[in-house]
């Protein structure tokens, strides 16, 4: 019921938003020169800014207050934070009643609708020295060529296996052979019966990066679904033959929640996962030997997704200096690594992997490989009508009642009939 | 009793204790699953009895997380002030519509009426930009003011109120009484069932509400702990950590269920709304 509401409210306030929250758009990043930034960050002392943005673990927690503390110590600015813990639906009744934070967070997957909204204030490139930012990261938060957030951190997805049963040689180089070879029979035969050999997801936000190798897209028009395009079947097509064959199975298949708690208690061998599991089963399965490398290639190329999460600033803010300050210093090679060593997550500027070591942890390198070739977990302003309706037909294709391109295909159309509604 | 009538009575009794047992379950799994590890939870199986107990979840709760003691006499604090406003003012407003004559009288509850009929979803972000103007975002006021009133149990308190004996109201009248003190001193306290209705419904509205604290309150330490423990689920990236949710989920659980076990004589009794004493 309090999902329903959420969803409910969030609907409301997306009216609300488009009718009388259009912020100003107006590029109101400028250029300073050294001596000018100097003075103003001596008046800047004493200021004080929000900075919305969701909880997390303890650890990142801690390293949150740290970086506060670093900046205020630093700048003498004061940072008041604001948690969300339902961001959309909280962060929109801000804006509504005018009360929104300085700086906030903005996961990639719903910049685009607040760029659209006109509620972000753009950012120089330069200024936030973008250039030193893994690429799929940076872009993530652009549109018509200006940048909206600075990315904080990220996730990739990368390929875990159970040592006790998974040879990391023995694993196929590519996703066809890995799903359709013998690989996954023979491992299958060998494990113990209430294991099986590989759990994955039906859901575009995992399965976007091959479903788009070779110019495909899962969009037409910027809006419209184009699931039923028979590049996207084509490239869907292997996936969804091994799940046919019973190869691979859904964590709720085995009657698990998620791909880490069937791994963690030993009831799949491989999954695909982010590198947010590492904590989950360190902490939750600490028996569990496993090793973790780069997700095998797809038609000749890798391929993973990435979720990444910037700071950006509310264009109605009247702290705009003191909020880029933040921003500068949160998302700057000092900010950035204490941040990122400390939460346990992965920087999003090169510069900062090279000098926090992070890359030499062999559990987290094959997730910091894929942040090069990443494809970022974004994809305009009505993806989740699309996925909806991908979740909603797929498992008719697994369960052998249609085909999967008369799933797509119907999806695609019911999809499409929602957003021509809206 | 005839065959037919006994055979129907047993079948009657096995349905009421599978319909029990299967309501029962579920309660009896969050108790179980918040003494088990994580491990055990998520292992799969659903056996009541933990095999390998422990209270690392209630530790975690108590001992290490900073604001969930916290989030507890939150919610105790905006249910209990709220609840006897609440009581107040809806007994009240109830005592006016049924005894007093004034004109609009009618009016007004049509309008109370009307009231209840309006969906609280909708009024949510007129309620928000309300509380931001009376500047009252991010304190405990902003979830007890705009509560303060409660249509239903003014229509409920109006009921009681037709139903009261007027005799008893003019005996207090002749010794001597005015208006407000035959209301405070006569009519309140001998409307106890009811009122101990509307407090056991009010209390629970309070202690289960979440839209409106998830809204309104924006630091971490003011949170109550509906909005606390949905903050837990989500903290570990999206990650539930189920043992702390299920015992955190069980502590919330027990104060409510103290309150019900005191006032039950009177709910039972109120629930009847016939003004006897």
């Amino acid at each position: 019921m309090k999902k329903f509401l959420s969803i409910l409210l969030t609907v409301l306030l997306s009216f609300g938003l488009l009718a009388g929250c259009k912020g100003d758009s107006k590029d109101n990043s400028v250029t300073e020169d050294s001596t000018t930034k100097e003075n103003s960050k001596e008046d800047m002392k004493g200021k004080k800014i929000v900075v919305g943005r969701w909880g997390g673990n303890d650890a990142e927690t801690a390293a949150f207050n740290q970086v506060v503390k670093d900046f205020t110590e630093k700048t003498g600015i004061e940072v008041e934070e604001r948690i969300y813990t339902d961001y959309n639906t909280e962060f929109q009744a801000e804006l509504i009643g005018k009360t929104a934070p300085d700086v906030v967070y903005i996961d990639a997957y719903m910049a685009p609708f607040y760029i659209s909204q006109g509620v972000l204030m753009p950012l120089d490139e330069q200024e936030f020295e973008l250039d030193k930012f893994y690429e799929p990261l940076k872009n993530a938060f652009l549109s018509d060529g200006k940048y909206y957030a600075i990315s904080k951190d990220y996730s990739t997805l990368a390929l875990y296996y159970n040592k006790k049963w998974v040879n990391e040689d023995d694993i196929p180089d590519t996703l066809e052979e890995l799903w359709n070879g013998d690989f996954l029979t023979n491992l299958n035969d060998k494990l113990p019966e209430d294991v099986i050999a590989m759990t994955y997801n039906q859901d575009l936000a995992r399965n976007l990066f091959y479903a788009e190798t070779d110019g495909a897209s899962v969009i037409k028009d910027d809006i419209y679904s184009n699931l039923g395009d028979s590049k996207v079947v084509e490239n869907l097509e292997p996936l969804y033959t091994s799940a046919k064959e019973g190869k691979i199975k859904t964590p709720a298949d085995i009657g698990q929640g998620w791909n880490g708690d069937a791994f963690g208690n030993e009831k799949t061998a491989i999954m695909i996962e982010g590198n947010w599991v590492l904590g989950h089963l360190q902490q939750n399965f600490p028996d569990v030997d496993f090793g973790v490398i780069e997700i095998p290639t797809f038609k000749g190329n890798r391929g993973t997704m990435t979720f990444t999460v910037g700071y950006a600033i509310n264009v109605s803010t009247k702290q705009v200096d003191a909020a880029k300050e933040f921003i500068h210093y949160a998302t700057g090679v000092e900010g950035m690594a204490t941040w990122s060593a400390g939460a346990g997550v992965l920087p999003s500027r090169t510069d900062v992997t090279e000098s926090t070591k992070v890359a030499e942890d062999l559990l987290k390198m094959p997730h910091i490989k894929g942040a090069v070739y990443a494809t970022v977990w974004q994809k305009g302003t009505t993806m989740d009508t699309i996925n909806n309706e991908y979740k909603n037909y797929i498992p008719s294709v697994v369960s052998g009642e249609r085909t999967l391109e008369d799933a797509l295909k119907k999806s695609e159309e019911e999809a499409n009939r929602t957003i021509e509604a809206n | 009793m005839n065959k037919k009538s006994k055979k129907l009575k047993w079948l009657l009794y096995a349905i009421l204790i599978i319909y029990g047992l299967v309501t029962l379950f579920p309660f009896s799994w969050t108790v179980s699953a918040s003494f088990k590890s994580y491990k055990e939870i998520t292992g799969g199986g659903l056996n009541l009895i933990p095999k390998q107990p422990t209270v690392h979840a209630f530790k975690k709760l108590f001992m290490i997380d900073p604001n969930f003691l916290r989030w507890i006499f939150n919610s105790f604090y905006i249910c209990t002030l709220g609840t006897f406003i609440n009581v107040f003012l809806n007994s009240m407003a109830g005592y006016s519509l049924a005894r007093l004559d004034f004109k609009g009288k009618n009016v007004i509850y049509y309008g109370v009426l009307i009231s209840i009929m309006v969906p609280g979803q909708v009024l949510l972000i007129p309620n928000y930009l309300i509380v931001k103007s009376l500047g009252l975002l991010n304190s405990y006021n902003a979830i007890i003011l705009p509560a303060a009133v409660n249509a239903t149990y003014i229509i409920m308190m109006r009921q009681f109120y037709i139903n009261f004996p007027k005799d008893i109201e003019e005996a207090a009248n002749i010794d001597g009484l005015g208006r407000l003190g035959t209301f405070l001193r006569v009519s309140m306290p001998l409307a106890k069932p009811a009122i101990a209705t509307q407090a056991v419904f009010i209390y629970l509205g309070f202690w289960n509400e979440f839209l409106k604290p998830k809204l309104y309150l924006s630091d971490p330490s003011k949170y109550t702990l509906t909005v606390g423990i949905q903050s837990m689920m989500s903290r570990y990236s999206g990650i539930t950590q189920w043992d702390e949710v299920m015992a955190a989920s069980l502590i919330s659980l027990l104060p409510i269920l103290i309150i019900y076990i005191f006032l039950n004589k009177y709910f039972m009794q109120g629930i009847r709304m016939d003004g006897e004493k």
